[in-house]
């Protein structure tokens, strides 16, 4: 802190003191010789460009007649100047030092160190190494970062910071770490699984492709890894693939000791499946019956281009492919001479249920 | 234990006490006791100059160590960033941008101590007393509402990075070129007022300001055409201009900058137009500080707006209206008693450049009209419109044409009386040439309708009228004759700076004419969904994907396509690799065009997001939406008004119009 004031101090000294002192040797006084010099060069510098060539004599009379009465009207009010104290101008720099010091104190925060990132990177690691327990998984995946490239070719060093990454949240990082580790060793099924479920993470939830692929590769090492069975349940039971979901979570709950902190997490998914079963059922019964209506309309009327394509994302969504090829050889035909109908038609079928409002 | 931050905060507010302090001595010294006090702005001046600079540096300097306890680095920084991205994230925010201003501001207000050696006294204090009422006008809105070293007491672990879209070296040096056109601005706007108080315009005070306004008017040359570059390259929709509002307001205050600097010629030269140039320079200070009003009120939703805050806009509306607002009051009062000045014949350069105002003037108008319009329907009726570019074209084109078709013969005119039969005769053969070149190109364009046949045939006639009008300005400088060309080349080094800046800015806007004209005219584009091995045809080039590869960055991961892009005989012209780069950071995804370079167009591929087909023949196969687009001598948008700004640096270093040059001839 006092290092900051002497530092404050010493600045708006050192800058006062150049305006004081700029004013006293480069500020020419007094004024009046100062503008004669000007105007001296000024019509010179109009001479010059008459004899040049660049401007006419007449312009170059004018333009020497506009600085003599420039230097007329300057010369009324330069003398006046002569009689001024510099105390003044020294009482004014003063009181700006004194402005700046009392505007300081309500915006400023002197008690705030510097925080820069390597300083406290070098803390962390301090602390990591006597006492790693009280470090953040943040702090601790950034400090496990730094050697990167010291610990490149080292598997259980990716798996490490990967595990910590997760827990610090830094899902991408994690999966980017298990990426890593099972790039080192293809044949090790942690790194796989680990994959799988930070690419899940990365997924908000869901797994995608990538993640359903690590998965099956880690069951394909490890037929008995809970972690893979259990990601992969909860993809099925989102397809609506029940009998998969429950076989999933069967052989994760089988794979786990009875103790497992996880046990409970994969009985209540298993428990979930019939509840959505049934209500997959109910709901595709209805979408039969809206289908049915639907139907017969476009059969009566067939002047429907959002019944049409309701038709379309309704066969989507039961999986009639059959059925929906049928619709659309059907739609195709009805509007064969429009065909700017028919795209917007295959467009807003393409559309998910329910998100026709979002784009508003 | 440093406190780096704290010196900042601390110079930040230095450097407000003294712009403060600055404008007060000024005004103190208007009385007569204390008449001498004004003197103490010159040194005032440097002392915030230097100050801000420290201030700034600080912010950099935080950046560069990614100190997460300031906000502005927390909130537009991180540790992976590239070093240059973090540097420009000093200014890639709200915050940091002002300070930049600030900076740009203090500075310009030293430069007028430093190189105003040649002023009169009362002039040049008089002008830092208004350019110091402007600084602390700004640093005071800086340190009280949008401090950019705000501090956190516990550092948060990382920094939230910066918007993907402004890491791009084209926009790390976009705002502080802008800027330094922005902030030049306020000089002349200063040594208008000044001069106003003065009561003295005269040829002298139009010579003074004529450097501040070609530095200005070349640095937002420069500022919008790098922001157009990079809108086009980074913005991945194949355009470089969308008359978005943002980018309105920073073309408003070139234009009355363009008209200024004519305006500034014609006084210098005949004594005339002495109220209007020192209305345009209070005008064009007044755009200026309108843009910065816009992109930063919340009034505007665009790619280039900084924030939604309405409170800062009206802090920001204030000061406009505040600064403005006495310039031009102080404008009304003093105006009637200006004198007239120099006459001139209706046919005479004077005539031309006075013509080329007015017409500058309602191209700004309509501009300016276009971007307030719908901000007024919204705010008055809640009514949500846009102005786009069929009203510019329909508006502002005709006018713009009328202006430039009158360049190359105000170059010709002579003052105060001209021989306009003897100028159309000298420019005869450049016409000429010039609808004959625009004739071949608008019958080699089959345009889809008449009406766009004859806007391309326009196009075209003013672009080379323009380069050709001003290359026949160049032969009468040399006096060429077909007979004498040795004798010409030898009168080149005669030639003045300040006639090869005109020269220059004029050509270089002929080669934009060219570009916009035949880029907007014969573009082409192609957006389809396609596959690895699948091939796009666009005119005579084939684009083919052959691969996707994925690449890490020092902050992103990509995922790009290796493409092959074959002419009409099967030649392989080039192989772009357009990128989706994925910002962990920021969780942000940036597509990354792939531009092939060819002598003036450019091939440009743009890749979205893979999808996945469900069905069909493809049934499980991904596949990207590309966009590729041919777009023709759109190399010439921007090589065009780097022509125009290097003009300015040319008229700049002539020696008449160098800053402190009139110093040195005291001095002599």
């Amino acid at each position: 802190m006092l290092i900051l004031v002497l530092t404050c101090v010493l600045i708006s000294a050192a800058l006062i003191a150049l305006a004081a002192l700029w004013q006293r040797f480069s500020v020419p006084a007094p004024e009046l010789a100062h503008e004669k010099a000007l105007y001296r060069g000024f019509v010179a510098d109009v001479e010059r460009r008459v004899a040049a060539g660049e401007i006419d004599a007449e312009q170059g009379q004018e333009e020497q007649a506009q600085a003599a009465r420039a230097l007329l009207k300057v010369s009324d009010t330069a003398e006046e100047t002569a009689s001024f104290k510099p105390l003044y101008g020294y009482v004014a720099l003063g009181l700006v030092a004194v402005l700046s010091a009392w505007l300081y104190l309500f915006t400023g925060h002197p008690d705030l160190a510097d925080q820069p990132y390597r300083q406290r990177l070098q803390a962390w690691t301090t602390i990591a190494k006597s006492d790693p327990d009280s470090l953040s998984p943040q702090k601790m995946a950034a400090v496990l970062r730094q050697g990167q490239v010291e610990h490149a070719r080292e598997v259980d060093y990716w798996l490490f910071l990967g595990r910590i990454d997760m827990m610090a949240g830094n899902n991408y990082d994690g999966a980017q770490d298990y990426q890593k580790a099972r790039a080192l060793s293809p044949e090790t099924f942690t790194a796989w699984s680990e994959l799988g479920e930070a690419l899940t993470f990365v997924g908000n939830g869901t797994s995608g492709r990538e993640a359903r692929q690590a998965l099956q590769n880690a069951l394909k090492l490890n037929p008995n890894d809970p972690r893979a069975h259990f990601y992969l349940g909860q993809r099925a039971l989102e397809d609506g693939q029940y009998e998969d979901a429950r076989g999933h979570f069967n052989a994760a709950l089988n794979a786990m000791s009875p103790d497992d902190v996880s046990r409970p997490q994969v009985a209540q998914a298993l428990a979930a499946v019939a509840p959505a079963e049934a209500a997959a059922k109910a709901m595709s019964e209805r979408i039969s019956g809206m289908v049915a209506s639907l139907e017969a309309q476009l059969a009566a009327d067939p002047e429907n281009a959002d019944g049409w394509a309701r038709l379309l994302r309704s066969y989507d969504v039961l999986g009639h492919k059959p059925a929906r090829a049928k619709a659309e050889t059907a739609m195709r035909a009805h509007y064969a001479r429009r065909p700017e109908i028919i795209a917007d038609i295959l467009t807003k079928a393409q559309t998910r249920v329910g998100s026709e409002g979002e784009a508003k | 234990m440093t406190h780096f931050n704290e010196i900042g905060s601390y110079c930040l507010v230095l450097a407000f006490s003294l712009s403060l302090g600055q404008a007060l001595v000024v005004a103190a010294g208007q009385t007569k006791p204390l008449r001498g006090l004004a003197r103490y702005a010159e040194g005032l001046s440097l002392a915030a100059a230097l100050a801000i600079v420290i201030s700034f540096g600080v912010l950099i300097y935080a950046f560069i160590r990614s100190d997460f306890s300031v906000v502005n680095v927390f909130e537009h920084s991180h540790t992976d960033k590239p070093l240059l991205y973090k540097i420009s994230g000093a200014w890639g925010s709200h915050e940091g941008s002002m300070l930049l201003w600030c900076t740009i501001l203090l500075v310009f207000g030293a430069m007028i101590t430093l190189r105003g050696g040649g002023l009169p006294a009362g002039l040049k204090h008089k002008a830092l007393g208004v350019q110091g009422l402007l600084g602390a006008a700004f640093v005071g809105f800086t340190l009280f509402s949008s401090n950019p070293l705000w501090r956190l007491a516990d550092a948060p672990l990382q920094g939230q990075s910066l918007n993907p879209a402004l890491q791009d070296p084209a926009l790390a040096f976009h705002p502080p070129m802008l800027y330094l056109g922005y902030v030049g601005l306020s000089v002349v706007f200063s040594f208008a007022v000044a001069a106003l108080i003065e009561g003295r315009l005269d040829r002298a005070w139009a010579r003074w300001i004529r450097p501040w306004v070609l530095l200005a008017w070349s640095f937002l040359t420069i500022g919008i055409t790098l922001g157009a570059f990079w809108a086009y390259y980074e913005l991945g929709w194949g355009g470089w201009w969308a008359w978005d509002p943002v980018e309105n307001a920073s073309f408003m205050p070139w234009l009355a900058a363009t008209a200024l600097l004519h305006s500034a010629i014609v006084m210098e030269k005949r004594d005339a137009l002495k109220a209007w140039t020192v209305f345009l320079a209070i005008l064009a200070f007044t755009f200026s500080m309108m843009g910065a009003f816009l992109v930063r009120s919340g009034l505007l939703t665009s790619v280039h707006a900084f924030a939604v805050d309405p409170q800062r806009g009206i802090l920001l509306a204030t000061i406009l209206l505040m600064t403005s607002g006495a310039g031009f009051t102080l404008f009304a009062v003093r105006a009637p008693t200006l004198s007239p000045g120099g006459l001139f014949a209706p046919v005479s350069r004077e005539a031309t450049l006075v013509l080329n105002n007015l017409l500058l003037s309602a191209a700004l108008c309509s501009v300016f009209l276009g971007t307030l319009y719908p901000i007024l329907m919204q705010a008055l009726f809640n009514k949500t419109m846009s102005v786009g570019a069929p009203y510019y074209l329909a508006v502002f084109g005709p006018i713009m044409i009328a202006a430039l078709a009158i360049v190359p013969i105000s170059g010709l005119m002579a003052w105060k009386r001209a021989d306009l039969k003897g100028v159309l005769q000298r420019l005869m053969a450049s016409f000429a040439v010039a609808a004959l070149a625009a004739a071949i190109g608008a019958i080699l364009y089959r345009g889809p309708t008449l009406l766009s046949q004859a806007e391309y045939m326009v196009g075209l006639l003013t672009g080379f009228w323009l380069i050709l009008g001003s290359l026949r300005t160049l032969m009468q400088h040399l006096d060429f004759r077909l007979n004498r060309v040795g004798k010409a080349l030898r009168r080149l080094p005669a030639v003045p700076l300040a006639t090869w800046g005109m020269l220059f800015a004029h050509i270089g806007l002929g080669v934009f004419v060219l570009g916009a004209v035949v880029e907007s005219h014969q573009k082409l584009s192609v957006m389809q969904s396609v596959a690895i091995g699948d091939t796009l045809k666009l005119g005579q080039y084939n684009l083919t994907f052959k691969s996707l590869y994925k690449q890490a960055g020092p902050n992103y991961d990509a995922q790009g396509g290796a493409f092959e892009i074959t002419d009409a005989k099967g030649k392989l012209v080039c192989e772009p690799r357009p990128q989706r780069r994925f910002y962990p950071a920021s969780n942000q995804v940036q597509s990354k065009v792939a531009l092939c370079f060819t002598p003036l167009d450019d091939l440009y591929i743009v890749m979205a997001e893979p999808q996945m087909a469900a069905d069909g023949p493809n049934a499980g196969k991904a596949s990207w939406q590309v966009r590729f687009f041919y777009n023709p001598w759109v190399r010439l948008i921007f090589l065009g008004p780097l022509l125009m700004a290097l003009g300015g640096v040319f008229s700049l270093c002539d020696r008449r119009l160098r800053l402190g040059i009139v110093k040195k001839a005291v001095k002599a």
